[in-house]
């Protein structure tokens, strides 16, 4: 792995002060590398996201960006600074039309570049265009995704943060998504997310790392990981009848 | 009759019109119901009445009670209740909101700024009832038995002006929509880059402004007295919360349904009644509609 350029470490943070729900955890990316984090229901993945973003109770630990501490820094300030970040729920507008969303995801971008970036947006997801000026509650959810990921690169961010960005979607536009991802890293975008869809994720990402009760359990390459059959049987193929078991 | 009191009742609701949009925006952007809005549209017409005091409301140009010194008094009066706002919430709400402060404390804490508020006026301007012009105005008749006094006019043609600038605001700018979408979600607004206490400023600004040209307007065509924007509150209120708390549009419906409603009531009731009739048509309203004319169900 090269150098990287978005760097947690040993990261406390919960909702409620004193009250952690991730307990020192550390994650790197490099520029060009997709890292995923996998864990169960509950492990604090998207804890860690927004902790990392600057939305939640930032306790210890440092987080440097491209060389920078930016670490408990705002959420408009991590945007400015370079990190994108795509939540879990919540992730578009539902009252503002496309167009909107893209304008506003685009808020810190000067006047002049934001007429580009909406093309390119628009060259890149056809969809989108043809649906421009649609409110953002009628798009469907692979739209919803598409928009979502669409108004976090309207940033020209260097490393963006997913938040389980093929939840609910169909095997082909999961597929789509991950070639979408993969063809960023091309542009030397740095890439974490968080995922369900374990072993897909993975096997397109360059690192990935275990999450459970908010720490640290392994990390590994594809390989590694894909290859242990403890971890297989744990966290990578479990999940959805645990989360089937969970809700009966 | 009928035609008369259609005419009132689109004059008084053009006013409580402006008030209900800064209580909408307050319900929408800053999550709470600010019960000192009504004080900061009587400070609006007090600072008004300052600048008038020394200037004069000028010459009258044609048939209205005031000169181009009045429009310079109201833009001051805007930007006085404006900057007003922005500097309670920095010295009270701001305060409340970073400690996490439930939704109760913050409406609690804006009857205290109302009461301080109402008796800071009192204390600068005194109890009795002032104008800002003593000129004497001939009603128009611009309908067969409607007449109307032509400041009414003036002021109906400000507010609709008004009203469509902020709305395009909303619509066309990149600020509006940034307003737009921290009302949806502050979180993702914030995810945007969008800086969320620049927002509330700006939302407190605007509140403010609206609630002074509502004040001056007020004074203008009625009085100004200390207690004249509490008075109006509750009218305000039914407005916004009538139209939909939360959108424009449903404000400005809102305060027109409610001026029309408390100057027709006084064709079937007893005049004592007017003001009791815009929550007769809220309860009315929100039966059949629980979230307003044109708001649309909270979803959580
Ligand atoms: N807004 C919140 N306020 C308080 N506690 C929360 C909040 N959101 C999540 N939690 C708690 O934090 C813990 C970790 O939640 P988190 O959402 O980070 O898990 P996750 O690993 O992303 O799970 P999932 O796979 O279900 O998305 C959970 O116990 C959850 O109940
Ligand atoms: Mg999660």
């Amino acid at each position: 792995m090269s150098e990287p350029i978005l760097s947690a470490r040993d990261i406390v943070a919960g909702y409620v002060r004193g009250l952690p729900i991730v307990h020192g955890v550390s994650v790197d990316v490099a520029p060009g590398e997709i890292v995923t984090i996998v864990g169960p229901n509950g492990a604090g993945k998207s804890t860690l996201l927004k902790a990392i973003a600057g939305l939640v109770v930032f306790e210890s630990g440092t987080v440097t960006f491209a060389g920078r501490d930016v670490s408990g820094h705002p959420a408009h300030e991590m945007v400015k600074s370079g990190v994108g970040f795509v939540p879990q729920t919540g992730n578009i507008f539902t009252n503002l039309s496309i167009q909107e969303n893209l304008i506003v995801g685009a808020h810190t971008v000067s006047r002049a570049d934001l007429r580009l970036r909406l093309q390119r947006a628009y060259e890149h997801f056809p969809v989108l265009a043809e649906r421009r000026a649609s409110a953002g509650r009628v798009l469907s959810g692979g739209q919803r995704q598409m928009l979502a990921v669409a108004r976090a690169l309207m940033t020209d961010p260097k490393a963006i943060m997913l938040d389980e960005p093929t939840a609910g979607l169909s095997p082909k536009v999961v597929a789509d998504v991950f070639a979408d991802l993969r063809r960023l890293t091309e542009l030397n975008v740095a890439v974490l997310m968080v995922e369900q869809n374990a072993k897909a994720a993975i096997r397109i990402s360059n690192r990935a790392y275990v999450l459970t009760e908010g720490r640290n359990y392994i990390a590994g390459t594809p390989d590694e990981l894909l290859n242990d059959p403890a971890i297989a049987e744990a966290f990578l193929g479990g999940r959805r009848a645990a989360k089937a078991s969970g809700a009966a | 009759m009928i035609g008369q009191a259609i005419a009132d009742g689109i004059l008084t609701g053009a006013i409580i019109a402006l008030g209900a949009i800064g209580i909408s925006l307050s319900l929408q952007i800053l999550r709470f119901a600010n019960f000192g809005h009504g004080d900061i549209l009587t400070l609006g017409a007090y600072s008004a009445l300052t600048f008038t005091a020394v200037a004069t409301a000028g010459v009258p140009i044609g048939p209205v009670s005031f000169g181009w010194q009045f429009l310079v008094a109201i833009l001051i009066a805007a930007i006085v209740a404006g900057s007003a706002a922005i500097l309670i919430d920095a010295i009270v709400y701001n305060r409340l909101r970073s400690r996490n402060a439930h939704r109760l404390t913050m409406i609690f804490a804006s009857f205290g700024v109302a009461l301080v508020l109402r008796n800071l006026v009192l204390l600068i301007w005194g109890p009795d009832v002032h104008y800002y012009s003593r000129e004497l105005q001939i009603a128009v008749e611009i309908l067969p038995n409607v007449r109307v006094m032509p400041d009414q006019i003036v002021v109906l043609g400000l507010t609709f002006a008004v009203v469509i600038f902020f709305y395009l605001v909303l619509r066309l700018t990149r600020i509006g929509m940034a307003m737009r979408a921290m009302a949806e979600s502050p979180t993702l607004a914030g995810i945007c880059g969008v800086e969320i206490r620049k927002m509330i400023r700006i939302a407190w600004f605007i509140a403010g402004a609206l609630a002074a040209m509502a004040g001056t307007f007020l004074g203008l065509t009625v009085q100004l007295r200390p207690e004249m924007g509490f008075n109006l509150l509750l009218a305000v209120f039914a407005a916004a919360i009538l139209g939909g708390s939360g959108s424009l549009f449903g404000a400005v419906i809102g305060g027109l349904l409610v001026g029309l409603a408390e100057n027709l009531s006084v064709l079937v009731v007893p005049a004592g009644y007017k003001t009791a009739m815009p929550f007769l048509l809220l309860m009315l309203v929100l039966y059949i509609r629980p979230y307003g004319l044109f708001g649309t169900p909270e979803r959580h």
